[in-house]
């Protein structure tokens, strides 16, 4: 689990900062704002502990139809923005 | 962006998901082929009741749907001392890669497990590279597949030489040197004390042997596949397109053993299943002379056998370690793990695992009439 804390507005780079501090395959500082998670060497676990953790830190909890927009760290960010209080 | 959706398999669904299965496994498995009767088979037939099935599909441009990924649990009958069990084999699981960024797969397979929760004890799992995702689940690794081989009670690296020759040159000359070595193999055997009987599929289905072997046979088995008729007869002897020779033996003291064999390649058999009651250490090993002296007779020249390090009793698996071979690729092969979760129907129930008491039984979609039957065939 990682100590970041998500604030709005949300930010890349705190994502990039929240990522770093999961246990997951991604390198955070191989993520390019709109490169894909999966691409960047995320397998199913990954994203899924990426989406688990998200929704225990920010209480954002993300739909499977909302799935698509959030596999970027710009998508993700945007999401966040909006839908956290 | 496709939309996607899940939804529960329903009757009619086997052709279209048996394409988008083969054609998702032929880049790993160019050999990899089933027929609608086959998977038929497999979703309708288990003693155990029809499988879980859950489709993932994709939204065409004309707003027809697709298949893009797939969620199984073969239900297969367990046996632990004097309980039943339903344990559910996971079955065909796959998403097309270009949807992993579109759909999270491992919620997916979770709402899966949750809606089956009361209808299975245990679920388990046998395929390379996914007990790190599975143990995200509640998935707990028992431990690592293994395979062995027998060529010869002498010559015996050099039988399994000559069976790899000719696995992959079905022609003169190396049929003729099959042939030629296998006599020789046949000469040097260690001659059994007995010989098995050999049924056939229908014969075995009806005889007094199997009648009652199971319910003698499962208070000592442990965790294990039930091996009633009706189970041994929908996973070998009515499985389409199977090859399937059955062997048994009764020593006068009343112990009895079985074995069933894939002897649908020539020179390779492959020991499907088996058991020897009482499990003692001797009989195995004199039933194992008779086999492979059997196979040689039949004109095999090497016999595989697949089990998990713990997944037969120790001193079982000295036997096995004794009388075969590691397969010479093992120590390159990436492990296929054997991962198991307790349902929480299992947990309510109590169930306390042991060692698991494992064969090819329990790989239960993994054909079985190939040249190559150590490979898996589609993730699991």
């Amino acid at each position: 689990m990682t100590d970041v804390r998500l604030e709005r507005p949300v930010t890349c780079d705190q994502l990039r900062a929240f990522l770093a501090g999961l246990d997951t395959m991604i390198d955070p500082g191989k993520l390019r704002d709109d490169t894909r998670f999966t691409d960047a060497g995320a397998d199913s676990l990954d994203f899924f502990n990426v989406l688990t953790s998200i929704h225990a830190a920010t209480g954002v909890e993300i739909p499977d139809q909302d799935v698509p927009l959030v596999n970027t760290l710009a998508g993700l960010a945007a999401y966040l923005t909006d839908r956290m209080a | 962006m496709a939309r996607l959706r899940t939804r529960r398999f329903s009757v009619g669904d086997e052709a279209a998901l048996n394409d988008v299965y083969l054609h998702f496994v032929s880049d790993r498995w160019p050999n990899a082929a089933r027929s609608l009767p086959l998977m038929r088979w497999l979703w309708y037939e288990s003693p155990a009741g029809p499988a879980d099935s859950w489709l993932v599909e994709a939204e065409n441009a004309d707003g027809s749907w697709r298949i893009v990924g797939h969620h199984g649990l073969c239900p297969m009958r367990f046996t632990l001392g004097d309980v039943d069990l339903v344990c559910g084999k996971t079955t065909n699981t796959f998403l097309m890669p270009e949807f992993r960024s579109e759909f999270v797969y491992l919620r997916f397979e979770q709402q899966c497990l949750a809606e089956v929760r009361s209808k299975y004890d245990i679920t388990y799992s046998n395929a390379p590279g996914v007990t790190r995702l599975r143990q995200a689940l509640g998935y707990v690794k028992h431990d690592s597949w293994i395979e062995l081989e027998h060529g010869s009670a002498r010559f015996d690296l050099a039988t399994r030489g000559v069976m790899r020759l000719v696995q992959h040159r079905r022609h003169a000359p190396w049929t003729q040197l099959a042939r030629a070595w296998r006599t020789i193999a046949l000469q040097t055997a260690r001659r059994p004390p007995f010989s098995l009987v050999e049924y056939s599929p229908d014969e075995a289905a009806a005889s007094a042997f199997f009648s009652d072997f199971w319910p003698q046979a499962r208070g000592e088995a442990g965790l294990s596949p039930r091996r009633d008729v009706a189970d041994l007869s929908w996973r070998y002897w009515k499985r389409p397109g199977a090859r399937v020779a059955t062997l048994v033996h009764t020593w006068a003291s009343g112990a009895r053993a079985f074995a069933l064999v894939d002897v649908a390649y020539p020179y390779n058999f492959s020991l499907l299943d088996f058991f020897v009651t009482p499990m003692r250490a001797d009989l195995l090993d004199a039933f194992l002379d008779a086999l492979f002296c059997w196979s040689l007779q039949r004109g095999a020249l090497t016999l595989r056998f697949g089990t998990t390090a713990s997944g037969q009793p120790a001193h079982f698996m000295d036997v096995f370690r004794k009388r075969m071979r590691p397969h010479p690729m093992s120590r390159w092969r990436a492990p296929s793990d054997f991962v198991y979760r307790v349902s929480p129907a299992g947990h309510a129930a109590g169930l306390k695992i042991p060692a698991w008491n494992v064969t090819d039984f329990v790989v239960v979609e993994r054909p079985i009439t190939s040249p190559s039957p150590s490979s898996t065939h589609g993730v699991q």
